[in-house]
């Protein structure tokens, strides 16, 4: 596109100013305002006129001849970008700096061009708007930088300021990548062109499909001084105060001073909603593998990507956006601290105790709004009035939060402390003095600054009420001279005030009356002196209009003090709201509050899977779980498919997230010991798309994890080896399950669901290992799942009867029999003394 | 010779029984949850779907069954609950006939899943009209699922007289609200159609189960407790104020167990007697204890009665102990709202003088007797803005008094605004020819209806739009208020709701007749609704008026003229008390 912008030239002074405004944002779709329009030019009318799916038209521009353009109405600016923005574009508005009057004035010869210049970018990740967000999601923008071996990252929400850096010491650089990415899910990413030439990069920027990648041209320059750059910002004069130490962290903050230029310089101002830089502490976090979100289907299903079906789905009762946020940060980062974890059961066991008052407090909060996106609109100077008054009704009702608080959860009140609420109460007192309380949305239609506030526009709005008033008494006045007693004075948009009689009294007409409109059955006339007051009426309008304007931007700059407050207070209204909500469903659901210790034993009883009892179709049935380092460090389940293998798996790693959440849990009591990290390794959907097989997948994923537990993990496995043949696969299976029970620093806490039952033999050699099977039930023909798990192995897979379970047809499944038995009969023969010479008890067939 | 006589066969004779006890959907969740409590469940579940035709499913936590117990439960007359006829006098347990589950059999598809605690497998029956398919195992916790469908498949004529799925599951809503309240330890969900009719939790005091489960607030209550040498009694009564014009929320129950007794109604009327208007009634919920041997079980095949062996007991104990609470003073402390307000402290034996804020009258001691005395003047409401008037005040918290030069000009203060509303409204019903113009709600006002309740609000939805309301139904019986009209905005939205279904449903015709009156243009079904509308949303007797409202209400009626003299029931909004009749009075002239 700029090779071609350089080789155009315009005659006509505005479109000359519009390829000068144009050539600086060659990558951005312009909607340059005209009047009551923002239109697109040339290529971008193409565009956008695809996009948004308006009429491509052709304007004649004078000598510059037809140019193409179509355009869109100012009011209705933000479904536009929204639409704009999915679609992966980024957009510069252009605005009309002056008044069109005042323009003229200036230039000589009445020919000038009102001044425009851009005053936002808005990219997919910094979109503003309460229609263009989702609710309760974050919105991110994603800065990387790459270099030897360390990837830096550093992800910003321009709509709720927050600003997040991680380091990460990378051996894949890909995997390491995509892992972040997966985890963060941003809708935009930017970087220099020298990381986006490097193929992994490119390759981990897959795994999100959907997500817009930007080359940010000014990386370089940006990067050069980061550290100057983000302390200015900061206003500090080191990084300690975040938790933050420089020489840890050089990428991540590269990529942060380059993302927090780019914001300012789309977003044209200070950003002084972005208060804090917030790292990400690996070692007081539960580390979930990019697979374990996806497996353990925290957010989206493995199948069809919904929400039905999910933890969160269960676990989301959040009555505000912010809350809906948090508890999502909560589940993706679960705690290692024994207080924090406390601290937050004990806040959740206060709620669930007492309904009512619980749900009282619940829908208080469903009256507060979004604070923190509204202070962001505020910070960038987008908000309108109504947003103001949404502001002041949400800090008045987290005042009276407050109150109830002291009354009926007294021991919650370190929450939101009186103290916080009093910092802000300038803030509400300023906007209940200043923004009158039911404001039209737009700037432009005035009538939201509250009286009292200026002289000047009280002044104005006098001379407008009395200007009302005056022509009242002119009809009146009129009437009586005239003696028209049905004299009307009334107004048009296109005449404006006129004087209306009635074709019947057309005789009584004065002379000095000057018709102006002639109806069926009336004339409408006008004379000086109401067209005087007419002009005493609309100037005084647009002078007040103009003077709330400028007030309004003031009272915006006056809010800005306050955000740090603001920012907070919203924070602890959502973490009530995230305690609330997870007592509701603790409540609803009869969770009970876990236990947790630095290390030991793990104990479930009557455990439930989250999710599924809540699908109720089945009645769900309940297991223990018991883990110990000494003889029940690696548990191996065995049993047919359909069992309920995986859901006890899923289960067991689901209630110890959930209890290093803080929240309570399904099952009758659980003691849990805390986990540095969580592993899953289950063989459903893998990324074929992506040209890996599944077994190479499987085999990789498995890699990670005996590479990167430890003995305080959790590792979940479900059917490992299944991708290859039999032989390979159990064999492969087998040295696995050695593996975690040989190694001292890697025994972490191991669930095992196979269905090569010749692995259960290894509890002969290793007393860590214990053998659990699905209890199944053959009664005559059919077989019973009876969902229960209890001790020993199963040494019956029951797939053919599976098979009929699942409708194959019946001449298949004889079939299948036939030749069971028949293999059967050629039987292979092995032991563990086979394999390694150890003392092995029983001698077991491989396909029994 | 032929015998016309015959003896009826085993089945039938089933069925017959079937027949008393399982009389509708109701009666099964009735039969299947008292077990479940008697086998000690902390949490049941219940699932119905198109009002209990199509299924039923209670599901409970409780001991569960064992594979020959289970056999055995479904057979008539086997019961683990009784042995001799000793234990029929003193029966603890909720069922006890031996016929529930038999019963229940005799006339559906019934399918039970038990297991018992420690088991790995549970049982599972399947019964057809009382014969058993197939008794198998199956998988199951510890508790017990029994899923009834199709009922009264082999007796059409019992199932065409069915009422519709609404209606057979207002009931069965009905008997689970009442029996949580006998049992707050133990948790109720109830699910009609896949949607959640409500989820009390387990665990709760009795205060708490009230509250939730009637989804009132204890302000409007007082508490009731009395006990003497044979019984006990506690509960809450209500007060004046949200009595209602239906029989709402009225709940006995004698030792635990839900019940209906004539002598206890009685006892309340006469407990209310002078104290109630006519043609409403108040909200109770009693619990009795009582020695068993002062009760009669075995009245009723659906044990839905009793019969108490000295009635005047029971009569004199319910009269007392809802007379002493209504005027004995509550602790006002932190109550958003209070209710009844301590006016002077009791002396040891004589008056206890009460005043309720919100009833105009108030309850005096006199010896043993209770008796209500009328304060004449009362604080006027207070108001920041007001400037101490002293021609103009409120007495009886009902009526505003302006005094002028010839006299005094007293107004019923609702008759007055129930007018004014009701003019307003009319002109913008005419006004709006669809939808009408209101004021959105910042957040939007959630009300919990029910059925019957949400069905009216349906059928009046374009009417209520005509005038400004915007309302959205949500999955889960919530339905929220999103606009109201705007002469209305600053008021109870939902006690006005609430209000104007109620009347849409008891189809009150107290505006009847001739002062319904007649505007043109408008039908008189609308009218009516109209005037519904406007008693709802006017003021209350029993609130206080600033002056400054005081003023503008009667200017406002003063404007209407002739239109304002009268309310829409036909009483008049204002009298004239002037000088002349004054000296008439007192026989001067």
């Amino acid at each position: 596109m700029a090779k071609v912008l350089d080789d155009l030239n315009f005659k006509t002074p505005m479109m000359q100013q519009y390829l000068d405004i144009k050539k600086q944002y060659p990558d951005c779709i312009l909607l340059f305002r005209l009047g009551d329009f923002y239109e697109m030019f040339l290529g971008d009318a193409k565009i956008g006129s695809e996009v948004l799916g308006i009429t491509l038209t052709s304007r004649s521009r004078g000598q510059d001849g037809r140019i193409p353009m179509c355009g869109v109405p100012y009011h209705a600016i933000d479904a536009y970008l929204g639409k704009l923005t999915k679609a992966g574009h980024k957009v510069a508005i252009c605005e009309q700096m002056e008044d069109a009057c005042e323009a003229k004035a200036h230039r000589s010869g009445g020919q000038g061009v009102v001044e425009r210049d851009v005053v936002r970018v808005v990219t997919p990740g910094t979109v503003l708007d309460d229609r263009n967000l989702v609710q309760k999601e974050n919105n991110y923008l994603l800065a990387i930088e790459v270099d030897k071996k360390y990837l830096g990252l550093a992800y910003a929400d321009l709509s709720t300021g927050e600003l997040s850096i991680r380091q990460v010491e990378f051996r894949n650089l890909e995997k390491g990548l995509a892992a972040e990415i997966l985890r963060i899910k941003p809708v935009e990413v930017i970087s220099s062109h020298g990381n986006y030439n490097k193929a992994d990069v490119l390759r981990a920027l897959r795994v999100v499909p959907g997500v817009n990648i930007f080359p940010y041209d000014n990386w370089e320059s940006a990067v050069r001084d980061a550290h100057k750059v983000l302390r200015e910002h900061f206003q500090v004069k080191a990084f300690g105060g975040f938790g933050i130490d420089p020489r840890q962290n050089q990428q991540a903050l590269r990529a942060a001073a380059a993302l927090l230029t780019y914001l300012k310089e789309t977003q044209k101002g200070p950003l002084k909603h972005i208060q804090k830089l917030t790292p990400y502490q690996s070692d007081r976090v539960l580390r979930l593998g990019a697979a374990t979100i996806a497996n353990l289907e925290l957010f989206s299903t493995l199948r069809g990507q919904q929400r039905q079906g999910t933890l969160i789905e269960v676990l989301d009762r959040t009555r505000t956006a912010a809350g809906g946020r948090k508890i999502r940060h909560w589940l993706l980062q679960p705690l290692r601290e024994l207080e924090d974890i406390n601290q937050r059961l004990d806040a959740i066991q206060v709620l669930k105790g007492d309904l009512t008052e619980r749900e009282s407090v619940q829908e208080m909060l469903a009256r507060v709004l979004d604070i923190e996106r509204l202070i962001s609109r505020i910070s960038v100077g987008i908000a309108n009035p109504r947003d103001l008054v949404g502001l002041r009704v949400s800090l008045e009702n987290v005042g009276k939060i407050v109150l109830f608080l002291e009354s009926s959860f007294p021991s919650l009140i370190y929450l939101l402390p009186s103290g916080l609420i009093e910092q802000v109460e300038p803030l509400r007192e300023l906007l209940v003095r200043k923004i009158k309380p039911e404001p039209p949305v737009l700037l432009t239609e005035g009538g939201y600054i509250a009286d009292g506030v200026s002289a000047e526009l009280d002044e104005y709005r006098g001379v407008l009420s009395g200007s009302k008033s005056w022509l009242k008494d002119f009809e009146e006045q009129e009437r009586k001279r005239t003696g028209i007693g049905s004299l009307k004075v009334g107004y048009n948009k296109v005449f404006g005030f006129y004087i209306e009689v009635s074709k019947s009294n057309l005789n009584k007409v004065p002379p000095h009356y000057i018709r102006k409109q002639t109806l069926v059955n009336a004339e409408r006339y006008i004379v000086p002196e109401l067209k005087k007051g007419e002009e005493t009426a609309l100037q005084a309008e647009e002078r007040a209009k103009a003077l709330e304007k400028d007030l309004f931007r003031e009272v915006l700059v006056e809010i800005l003090q306050y955000i740090d407050v603001a920012q907070q207070i919203a924070q602890r209204a959502a973490e009530l709201d995230v305690f609330c909500s997870l007592a509701e469903v603790a409540q609803r659901n009869c969770y009970v509050r876990p236990e947790l210790a630095k290390d030991g034993e793990l104990l479930i009883r009557n455990g439930r899977h989250p999710v599924i009892e809540q699908l109720r179709e089945e009645v769900f049935v309940p297991n223990d779980t018991e883990m110990r380092s000494g003889d029940a460090q690696i548990l191996l389940i065995t049993g047919p498919n359909m069992a309920g293998k995986s859901t006890y798996l899923r289960q067991v790693a689901l209630i110890t997230l959930l209890a290093q959440m803080g929240s309570f849990v399904p099952a009758d009591s659980a003691k849990i010991p805390i986990r540095d990290q969580i592993y899953t390794r289950v063989g459903a959907t893998d990324n074929i798309s992506l040209g890996q097989s599944t077994f190479l997948v499987e085999m990789m994923e498995t890699a990670n994890i005996l590479n990167n537990c430890t003995s305080r993990s959790l590792v979940i496995f479900d059917e490992i080896g299944r991708g290859t043949s039999t032989f390979d696969g159990m064999s492969i299976a087998w040295a696995v399950v050695e593996y975690f029970a040989d190694n001292t620093e890697r025994s972490a806490y191991t669930l095992f669901a196979t269905h090569y039952h010749e692995l259960t033999v290894l509890s002969q050699k290793f007393r860590q290992i214990q053998n659990l099977q699905m209890a199944v039930n053959r009664e005559g023909d059919e077989i019973v799942f009876l969902h229960k798990v209890v001790e020993g192995s199963a040494w019956q897979s029951y797939g053919i009867e599976v098979a009929k379970l699942a409708g194959l047809p019946r001449s298949v499944v004889k079939r299948a029999q036939e030749v069971l038995q028949r293999v059967k009969h050629e039987q292979k023969k092995i032991s563990v003394r086979g394999i390694d010479g150890a003392e092995g008890k029983e001698q077991i067939s491989l396909l029994e | 010779m032929s015998t016309k006589i015959k003896i009826l066969s085993q089945k039938l004779v089933d069925q017959i029984a079937a027949g008393e006890v399982v009389e509708r959907p109701a009666s099964v969740v009735k039969e299947l949850v008292e077990n479940s409590i008697d086998a000690g469940a902390s949490f049941v579940e219940i699932e119905v779907l198109q009002g209990g035709r199509d299924k039923i499913v209670v599901r409970d936590n409780g001991m569960g069954m064992s594979a020959d117990d289970l056999r055995l439960a479904c057979k008539r007359y086997a019961t683990s609950k009784i042995d001799t006829v000793d234990d029929l006098t003193s029966i603890k347990t909720f069922g006890f006939r031996g016929e529930a589950l038999s019963s229940i059999a005799a006339v559906s598809r019934i399918n039970v899943k038990t297991a018992v605690k420690g088991a790995v497998q549970g049982t599972e029956l399947i019964l057809e009209g009382s014969k058993e398919q197939s008794l198998r195992s199956c998988a199951h916790p510890q508790g017990t699922t029994i899923v009834v469908s199709d009922l009264f498949y082999n007796l059409p004529v019992r199932k065409k007289f069915l009422k519709t799925a609404g209606s057979e599951f207002g009931r069965i809503r009905d008997w689970v609200v009442a029996q949580s309240l006998a049992c707050p330890e133990i948790g109720f969900l109830l699910r009609h159609n896949q949607r959640e009719a409500f989820n009390f939790p387990p665990g709760q005091t009795w205060d708490k189960r009230v509250q939730t489960a009637l989804n009132i607030s204890l302000d409007d209550f007082v508490p009731i407790s009395i006990k003497t040498e044979h019984l006990e009694i506690n509960g809450v009564a209500s007060l004046v104020q949200v009595a209602r014009r239906r029989r709402t929320n009225q709940f006995l129950f004698v030792n635990q167990r839900f019940l209906q007794n004539k002598t206890v109604w009685g006892a309340v009327r006469e407990a209310y007697k002078g104290i109630l208007p006519a043609g409403l009634h108040p909200q109770y919920v009693i619990d009795l204890r009582i020695r068993e041997d002062l009760i009669d079980v075995n009245v009723h095949p659906r044990k839905e009665e009793v019969r108490f062996v000295v009635p005047s007991l029971v009569f004199d104990a319910v009269v007392n102990a809802i007379r002493s609470a209504l005027s004995r003073c509550l602790e006002d402390g932190t109550a958003p709202i209070p209710s009844v307000r301590r006016v002077a402290k009791p002396q040891s034996d004589t008056t206890g003088v009460c005043v309720s804020e919100k009833l105009n009258f108030s309850y005096v001691k006199r010896g043993s007797d209770y008796v209500h005395s009328v304060p004449v003047l009362s604080e006027t409401g207070f108001d920041q803005r007001d400037i101490p008037a002293n021609d103009i005040f409120q007495i009886g918290l009902l009526y505003i008094v302006v005094l002028k030069e010839s006299g005094f000009l007293i107004y019923d203060q609702h008759a007055v605004e129930e007018k004014i509303l009701l003019v307003e409204f009319i002109q913008q019903f005419k006004e709006q020819q669809t939808k009408g113009y209101g004021q959105e709600l910042l957040f939007p006002e959630k009300m919990d209806l029910s059925d019957s309740e949400r069905e009216v609000l349906e059928e009046q939805q374009g009417f209520l739009e005509r005038l400004g309301f915007r309302f959205s139904f949500s999955e889960n019986s919530q339905v929220f208020v999103e606009a109201v009209p705007v002469n209305v905005k600053d008021r109870n939205i939902k006690q006005i709701i609430l209000g104007f279904i109620d009347d849409c449903l008891s189809r009150s015709e107290y505006v009847g007749g001739a002062s319904l009156g007649f505007e043109p243009g408008i039908d008189r079904g609308s009218l009516q609704a109209l005037t519904y509308l406007a008693c709802r949303s006017a003021v209350k007797q029993g609130e206080r008026l600033s002056v400054a409202r005081m003023r503008a209400l009667v200017d406002s009626v003063e404007r209407l003229g002739e239109q304002g003299a009268s309310c829409p029931h036909g009483r008049p909004t204002k009298i004239k008390l002037l000088l002349e009749d004054l000296h008439k009075m007192f026989k001067r002239r």
